[in-house]
């Protein structure tokens, strides 16, 4: 910047320099033109008076006579008087009554040598021109200078004449002077020069201090500022902008204004920083009670059994919520299942739900009905409650072999009761967990029917609002279940499109939270080809009824050895296998081979005869606790139960 | 069923992997049976046996009888040995830890 600064205001005096040297040529020769020529012409004229005063001296008739000459030391002096005035030419004439060529009396030139005179009468006597108006004028006895410019073989001249009048007032002869042109150019020149060299020499000194002036003041304090914004904008270091010299007024308000944008600009980032840490931190928060609760309470949980299934789905809204649920099989054969609301949002609220989720299935998971279970948790909970929170909930107990269910209710809403219609279960109320330590919970009985799903579920359904701020309420949940729904899922399923048609996109205020406990009736046969590749299923069957432990695997063997005595010896293509657990594991074994009845045989064969087989039914009777044959239907039927 | 057999001697040591159960025993017996004619005991490491059913039992009556009582069971896990007692091989058979 401060180069092409600097390159534009060089450029600029280059052209006033030239401007004025012009000016001053142009200026100085108009004016200096006139002096000159006047100066000049006053010098002609002091000459010509001079001239006259030295004719005066002489005898009147020496200028009259035909071809009059006058004194040598008259020449001399005329000669003297041209030198001192400087004349190219001085010359006295008579012009002839015929007016048609001149005689000269006197003639000299610069440098002359004494012989001009001569030379010029030589010259005039060929002459045939005649004489002009201004010689004719001066002939008249005007006064007047009559300068004009002579260009012939003599040169370039500026010339005057003035008459010669003797005493008596007549024009006795014409004076005439002239200057050399060039030489007067030259002399204007050098005046031009002599007014342009002082003027031109103030105008580069006047730059010098302009250019110096601009630079410290303008553009040095400019590009400081300007490297200062580069700095700033990297490293957001405040600008330290201070030059030896002040700059000028315009440039130092946009240093100030820099100054105080730049301070302002960093108090404003160091604001945002700490609006930001402050609202990182709230988030983080947020971040830490979601992952709590997801990690306590996934999406979906499924839980299968031979008789029943569960599915439990929750869907939490925007900030975090309270909405927990639990269901396992514990380990009497029956099924819990929980759930609960916590009021509240945020981390306090997730970590209550946190402690009730435990306190609860710590206490269901360890046999209690869930009357008991609940009152234990209320009261762990009420002791350790700064904060006043509370939490529905509505915990349930399902023997999986009756479908006998056992219920407690702490101010939940009430579950329904699902297969060709729906209906409302109405529990006790309850007062909700956390609020009252001596609160006790009552438990409930009911049965579920065969094929009867209980849905349990969370108020963030029911208080789903719609576009118009209406309630999804209970009517609309009855009414989707009403359709009917034959498992678990289609449960689950029917309410979630029910409430998606009704809330349509506006986003869930409230979390939902949703369980399905699917009772079937006793388990049915399974049907296994009559090989040993069947074994597998059998397998996978008891670990997952039971787990994968010694006990089972002593279970699986005794299976194993049924099994392959019915592959090995009731020629059959299939037979059926049913496993069941209630408290005990049961396994029945159907086959329609010819009767075989295994617990007749009570004595393992001797040792020796063991290669051939005949263990199988000892490990059995060893192995499980009951054994029970039934001929039926033309079937074998083996019911064997083992304790776990 | 993966049975490894290294001769030690004129020992013949069978290790086999997995479940000794119906569909596999025959694979132990096909085993046995491929030993050279003038073996003199065998053992039997079940380190890496997890299961053993009746058919089992029968191949490892077979391999006793085969060396005539030379046969000694190595590394029984507790759920196997517990088999071995219901069947009263354990007091026949020598097992060591």
């Amino acid at each position: 910047m401060k180069v092409s600064l600097r390159r534009w205001l060089a450029l600029l005096f280059v052209c006033m320099i030239a401007l004025t040297v012009v000016t001053a040529i142009l200026w100085s020769y108009a004016t200096g033109y006139e002096t000159i020529m006047n100066q000049s012409e006053t010098n002609a004229l002091n000459c010509f008076g001079f001239v006259s005063h030295l004719l005066r001296t002489q005898d009147p008739s020496l200028l009259t006579a035909k071809n009059a000459d006058l004194p040598q030391a008259v020449k001399e002096d005329f000669i003297r008087l041209s030198d001192a005035f400087d004349m190219t030419y001085l010359y006295v004439y008579r012009v002839n009554e015929d007016a048609r060529n001149r005689y000269y009396l006197l003639a000299t030139c610069s440098g002359d040598d004494g012989t001009f005179l001569d030379a010029m009468r030589r010259i005039e006597a060929d002459n045939t021109d005649g004489i002009d108006d201004m010689e004719r004028d001066a002939l008249n006895g005007s006064e007047d200078s009559h300068r004009f410019k002579l260009d012939n073989s003599f040169g370039f001249t500026m010339s005057w004449l003035v008459p010669y009048k003797d005493t008596a007032g007549n024009v006795a002869a014409l004076i005439g002077g002239e200057y050399d042109l060039s030489i007067l150019r030259e002399e204007i020149l050098r005046q031009a020069t002599s007014i342009a060299i002082p003027i031109v020499f103030v105008q580069i000194l006047a730059f010098v201090i302009l250019v110096i002036s601009i630079n410290r003041r303008i553009a040095e304090p400019v590009l400081q500022i300007s490297n200062a914004m580069k700095r700033f904008a990297e490293t957001r270091e405040l600008p330290a902008l201070k030059t030896k010299h002040k700059p000028v007024a315009e440039v130092a308000e946009i240093r100030e204004t820099f100054k105080s944008t730049a301070s302002d600009v960093n108090a404003y980032i160091a604001d945002i920083e700490a609006l930001t840490q402050e609202r990182v931190q709230v988030e983080t928060q947020e971040r830490v009670a979601r992952r709590i609760q997801y990690g306590l309470v996934p999406e979906e949980t499924k839980l299968n059994g031979d008789t029943f299934s569960v599915i439990a789905r929750t869907r939490p809204a925007k900030a975090v919520g309270g909405d927990f649920y639990d269901c396992f099989r514990r380990e009497d054969g029956n099924v819990c299942v929980v759930v609960g609301d916590v009021s509240g949002k945020g981390v306090s609220a997730a970590i209550f739900m946190a402690m009730a989720r435990t306190t609860i299935h710590d206490q269901l998971f360890g046999c209690a009905d869930p009357g008991v279970a609940l009152t234990r948790a209320n009261r762990d909970l009420c002791r350790l409650n700064p904060e006043g929170l509370f939490a529905t909930v509505f915990a349930a107990v399902l023997d999986p072999m009756t479908g006998r269910l056992t219920y407690a209710n702490a101010g939940h809403c009430y579950p329904v009761l699902v297969r060709e219609s729906a209906a409302f279960l109405i529990p006790k109320p309850g007062a909700p967990l956390g609020l009252f330590d001596d609160d006790e919970i009552a438990d409930e009985e009911t049965a579920l029917l065969p094929e009867q799903t209980i849905l349990i579920y969370t108020d963030g359904v029911t208080e789903a609002v719609n576009r118009d701020k209406a309630f999804f309420g209970d009517d609309r949940l009855l009414e989707a279940l009403s359709r009917g729904a034959e498992n678990a899922q289609d449960v689950i399923r029917c309410v979630s499109d029910a409430l998606d048609a009704f809330c349509g996109d506006c986003d869930p205020f409230d979390d939902t939270a949703m369980l399905a406990l699917h009772w079937s009736e006793s388990a049915r046969d399974i049907i296994l080809p009559a090989k040993q590749s069947a074994f597998a299923q059998i397998r996978d069957a008891v670990i997952a009824e039971a787990g994968d432990t010694p006990r089972t695997r002593e279970i699986l063997l005794a299976c194993e050895e049924i099994m392959t005595n019915i592959v090995s010896y009731a020629g059959v293509e299939t037979f059926g296998f049913r496993l069941s657990h209630s408290g005990a594991l049961t396994a029945t074994f159907t086959d329609a081979g010819p009767a075989f009845d295994p617990t007749l045989q009570t004595e393992q064969p001797a040792f020796d005869l063991l290669d051939n087989g005949g263990m199988g039914l000892g490990l059995v009777r060893q192995i499980a606790d009951t054994m029970r044959y039934e001929r039926k239907d033309d079937q074998n039927v083996l019911t064997l139960t083992f304790n776990l | 069923m993966n049975i490894e057999v290294t001769m030690k001697e004129e020992t013949a040591v069978l290790r086999p992997e997995g479940w000794l159960d119906t569909e596999t025993a025959p694979a132990l017996g096909e085993a046995l049976d491929a030993l050279p004619a003038d073996v003199k005991a065998i053992e039997l490491d079940c380190e890496k046996l997890a299961y053993v059913s009746s058919a089992g039992l029968r191949q490892i009556v077979a391999a006793y009888k085969k060396v005539n009582g030379a046969l000694t069971l190595r590394h029984v896990s507790d759920e196997i040995r517990h088999v071995l007692t219901m069947t009263g091989l354990a007091s026949r058979l020598t097992i060591e830890p």
